[in-house]
């Protein structure tokens, strides 16, 4: 710190800065991207592996068999869903009950921040807790399946699959004794609009969800897993990890996952980027999948959207991931089996579990399935981008030293007047406007556009963020 | 269930035949009045399942009342109690301490008999539970070693410790109380040890049917009873035998009223073979942790009545460790359509730091057909790092809340003079009786039932223990080198001085022969920053930032500073 006081270090300093900062500034922000795309690469990323030792995953034998009513409640559920948009509510109910699963149902009713009424969104979800024999309601793992219904099936795809399955193997668990933790299984409406689990289950008030009571639950929640599955015969599994404003899974749960489903010989992409083998890592195209991979992963953190159900869990702590399944183009075949299997595995590795998720990563990018890039490495290109603003903070500062200076000495340096400072008037006025009406605009925008333009009110409101950025773009180049 | 008498305990003969000597020698030497154990695996679901025969929480729970002595207080009794008792079952009731032992008030009272007029003393009652506690084999052995016959003959014979560990619950528990000598004229009491031990299997196990046998359910048939016992019973509730007539009991049973006679196959009452889902009973509860997050967090316990017509009393007791911070002023009490009710009785003991536990004892009303939920909010304590356990990321484990509900049961039929535990069914109000094990000697007519509810399993603030090594290398080296140098900063005055003195100068000045000419300059400059005190802070200053430019050697052996 002496460096700071000593005045002959301050001038050096200064000499420095001013005359490289902007060379300087234009070479970091380069260099960011290229240290980012560099860092994906092989050379820098690390191959995953678990920490948690007592996961274990595929350790144990098989012993899940998939039956013909998986068959049965799957058409059951197709047949439902081809032409009506609610939940077939009593149906579940009493499946789930008949497995001997504890079930209860919520309803609930969501409404949007601003808009009044018109879109109130309506559901329910149906909650059934198989409880666990060695343990006493203490600990739960959560398997939740949306279910979608008409309209949104032919969106987002069908998931009928999956619940039966979920079913299934309901049914094969609770004949199991070494369960130590309950698996819920849920199944939800809505999506995210929907009243999430975690709300129902730790009892928190919003405003703009009414919901019912639920009169059963289990104990703390260890780990979710959201699975859709389009059909019986799936081309791969694409794993999501992204969940609300960028927060990521254990890297343990995602590591299990990946390692399940390669042994049952189901393909585990991420971000459409399967695992790389070691002569195409090593290829001079390898960088270019893993870069694409991990761009795509930071651009969908940086979104803040969840990129499936399980990302609301991860609100609560819970470590959650989505199995989504790509439906395969040939109709031959049946991997019910081997889903199963997967499943299967991953709740019995989540089973083993003494404590919470918490050996592994909680923050990492993945450049493809099977390596990944630890924070302490992908802060290297983060730091190299905050360098550039301090810098350039610290130029201006110099440079209003030495302006002072000159005035204090009355020798006018620049050509500027007296009065200089009124070019930042209108600069000044379009910034605080606009901050005015960026405060205002969430409702008062989402109220009076969305409706006249006909936009749905999530549009609405980034349409209106960039206008706003427009007019202030529009502003400042008048001067 | 097993019980034996101790008629012929004589304390002043040291004498024991069926009564364990173990146990007499713990209630003896501890100034035991009654004692009440249980080891539980498991969590008893009261809606489908109805009241248990003993109920019993998750974990251990230790209750014991004391004969006041001169010679030891209570609380060493105790102490003493627990870790013999620990010895004894091989369980690690030695963690019972003064950290989780409560004196409750109102939810305990004595259950065997009590001397004349005499009121129970409430303060020599001691409370204990450790909900993390496992059951297992080990527990099993000294537990059947109490037996008269041990597990060689008998209805102990089926006691399959494989069979035993896999069902969905399972309790071992162990009771002694002062009972009457002869009834009803009770002039002498004896002990008596009462050893129960429930499972509860899943009968659809077996490949879909709800069929059963002992054979199936314990893998070994029974032979024969303890010659040593009086009384020997299997006892089948077959209450709804008028309702649902598809089933069968096969053999069929030697008496469907219970008798003294015969040896085995009294089939009498029970629910086990009814198909579909089983009505929940009168009242029953569910407990959560409500709010997420590290900071704060409440305790919702949503208590059901569902009688149409009568309203319940209840007693509600709570105890949670110190690190759970209740505040009494956010408990809430409320029906279903968000009326307060109001406690009628109402006891706080405020936990204290690593001393004393919380306990919160409530008495309330439960309006017919109702559900009522009461709620509390807590902070969550952040431990030092030595307090937390080695699987600290599991979380906490809470004990169990205990609601007491109070009934009247009348004295109804020839089987009720043997009837402990009655139930009410959900339409009516009129109590049945369920099973009839209980001694002659022991009719009561206000009668408890204990429910306990879920264990709760709490995340406290943690720091993070994986990589200690790293964070405390990385926090320490930033603090040092940081922390000198702004700390120096921040506090030191800067201020303009009036003639700047170079190294040079300061080499000069030092040096006789290369100093002469500045003499005088410095004599001037030392006389000036006398005088203005925040000078000389400046000069400091200076020499420190200069220091590590080149101080000459001589300057440190001196140690001279510019004033």
């Amino acid at each position: 710190m002496g460096l700071m006081t000593n005045p002959k270090a301050q001038k050096i300093i200064e000499k420095v800065v001013l005359s490289t900062y902007k060379p300087l500034s234009v070479l970091l922000y380069i260099g960011t991207f290229v240290a980012i795309v560099i860092v994906s690469s092989s050379l820098f990323s690390a191959k995953t592996y678990i920490s948690e030792n007592a996961l274990l995953p595929g350790l144990v034998e098989k012993q899940y068999k998939s039956t013909s009513d998986i068959n049965g409640y799957a058409n059951y559920l197709e047949g439902i869903s081809k032409t009506d948009d609610d939940i077939p509510m009593a149906w579940l109910q009493q499946t789930f009950e008949e497995i001997g699963l504890d079930t209860y149902s919520q309803n609930f009713s969501a409404s949007h921040p601003f808009l009044n009424s018109p879109e109130d969104v309506r559901g329910t979800n149906v909650f059934a807790i198989l409880r666990a024999p060695r343990i006493a309601g203490t600990e739960a793992v959560v398997f939740s399946i949306p279910y979608r219904g008409k309209a949104l099936e032919k969106k987002m795809g069908s998931t009928n699959h999956g619940i039966a399955l979920m079913m299934s193997l309901a049914k094969h668990f609770i004949q199991q004794s070494y369960l130590s933790k309950d698996i819920i299984s849920d199944s939800r409406q809505r999506e995210y609009r929907g009243s999430s689990l975690g709300e129902a289950y730790y009892d928190t008030s919003s405003d703009f969800l009414a919901k019912s009571p639920l009169h059963g639950r289990s104990g703390t929640i260890m780990a979710a897993i959201n699975l859709e599955l389009p059909g019986r015969r799936i081309d791969h599994f694409d794993l999501r990890l992204e969940g609300l404003n960028g927060q990521l899974p254990n890297l343990d749960l995602f590591n299990v996952a990946v390692k399940l489903c390669e042994k049952e010989g189901v393909k585990a992409t991420f971000h459409g980027q399967g695992s790389l083998t070691h002569t195409e890592l090593r290829d001079n195209y390898g960088i270019r999948y893993t870069s694409k991979t991990m761009l795509s992963n930071m651009l969908r953190q940086a979104s803040g959207k969840p990129h499936g159900i399980h990302g609301l869990f991860l609100r609560y702590g819970i470590p959650a991931l989505t199995l989504h399944g790509i439906p395969s183009n040939s109709k031959k075949g049946d991997q019910s089996h081997s889903i199963g299997y997967i499943l299967e595995g991953i709740f019995r590795s989540v089973n083993n579990l003494l404590e919470r998720f918490h050996q592994s990563f909680f923050f990492y990018v993945l450049p493809e399935t099977k390596k990944y890039v630890s924070i302490g490495l992908y802060m290297i290109p983060m730091g190299m981008l905050l360098v550039i603003p301090t810098i350039q903070a610290l130029a201006l500062w110099f440079l209003l030293g030495r302006k002072s200076k000159n005035i204090d000495k009355d020798e006018p340096i620049g050509e500027e007047p007296k009065g200089q400072h009124h070019y930042v008037i209108p600069v000044l006025i379009g910034v605080h406007v606009c901050g005015l009406l960026l405060y205002l605009s969430p409702e008062f925008f989402v109220v009076n556009f969305s409706s006249y333009f006909g936009l749905p009110p999530t549009e609405a409101l980034v349409d209106w963020v960039r206008s706003c950025l427009y007019w202030y773009n529009l502003i400042t180049s008048y001067k | 269930m097993f019980a034996v008498l101790g008629d012929s305990f004589h304390v002043a003969c040291q004498h024991y035949d069926l009564f364990p000597k173990a146990v007499g020698q713990i209630i003896e030497s501890h100034d035991v009045k009654e004692l009440h154990l249980s080891l539980t695996q498991g969590l008893w679901r009261h809606d489908k399942w109805g009241y248990p025969v003993r109920s019993s929480p998750p974990g251990a729970e230790l209750w014991a009342w004391f004969n006041e002595t001169p010679a030891r207080s209570i609380d060493e009794s105790w102490a003493n109690l627990v870790n013999s008792l620990s010895g004894l079952f091989c369980a690690s009731l030695n963690f019972i301490d003064a950290t989780n032992t409560v004196v409750p008030n109102l939810s305990f009272r004595p259950s065997g008999v009590v001397r004349g007029d005499e009121r129970p003393d409430q303060d020599s009652v001691r409370y204990a539970s450790l909900p993390k506690e496992n059951v297992c084999t080990e527990n099993l052995t000294p537990w059947q070693k109490l037996l008269p016959c041990n597990s060689k003959a008998g209805l102990s014979t089926l006691l399959n410790a494989i069979r035993l560990y896999n069902a969905h619950y399972h309790t071992l528990t162990v009771d002694v109380q002062p009972v009457c000598q002869s009834y009803p004229a009770c002039t002498s009491t004896v002990l008596r040890l009462t050893q129960s031990i429930s499972v509860v299997f899943r009968p659809t196990l077996n490949a879909g049917h709800q069929q059963w046998s002992l054979q199936s359910l314990f893998d070994r048939p029974l032979k024969g009873p303890c010659p040593l016992a009086v009384k020997s019973y299997i006892h089948v509730d077959i209450s709804n035998e008028s309702i649902s007539l598809d089933y069968t009991l096969n053999p069929p049973p030697s008496k469907v009223t219970s008798d003294d006679h015969g040896k085995v196959a009294s089939y009498d009452v029970a629910e086990m073979t009814q198909g579909g889902k089983a009505n929940p009973p009168t009242l029953h509860a569910h407990r959560f942790i409500a709010g997420y997050g590290q900071e704060n967090g409440g305790i919702t316990c949503m208590i059901y009545n569902n009688d149409i017509s009568n309203a319940v009393d209840v007693v509600y007791m709570e105890t949670l460790p110190w690190y759970v911070r209740l505040y009494l002023h956010t408990m809430k009490i409320k029906t279903e359509n968000g009326t307060d009710v109001k406690p009628d009785m109402l006891r706080f003991v405020p936990g204290r730091d690593r001393g004393r536990p919380y306990l919160l004892e409530l008495m309330f009303t439960l309006p017919p057909a109702s559900v009522i939920t009461f709620s509390i909010q807590f902070d969550r304590a952040f431990l030092k790092w030595t307090e937390y356990p080695p699987d600290a990321n599991i979380g906490f484990y809470l004990g169990i809340s205990i609601q007491k509900h109070m009934f009247i049961v009348k004295v109804c039929s020839h089987q009720c003079q043997f009837t402990i535990f009655c139930q009410f069914y959900n339409s009516t109000a009129a109590p049945r009786c369920i099973l009839a094990i209980k001694f002659k000697q022991f009719p009561r007519v206000e009668q408890f039932i204990r429910i306990y509810t879920e264990p709760l399993l709490l995340q406290l603030p943690l720091p993070d223990f994986s990589m200690p090594y790293n964070v405390i290398c990385l926090v320490c080296t930033v603090f040092a080198i940081a922390f000198g140098s702004i700390h120096n900063l921040t506090t030191r005055r800067l201020d303009y001085e009036k003639k700047k003195e170079t190294i040079w100068m300061k080499v000069k000045r030092r040096i006789p022969f290369l100093g002469k000419k500045e003499k005088k300059d410095s004599k001037e400059s030392k006389e000036e920053k006398k005088e203005d005190g925040r000078a000389r802070d400046a000069s400091s200053t200076n020499e420190d930032a200069t220091g590590d430019a080149g101080r000459t050697k001589e300057d440190v052996a001196k140690g001279t500073k510019v004033d």
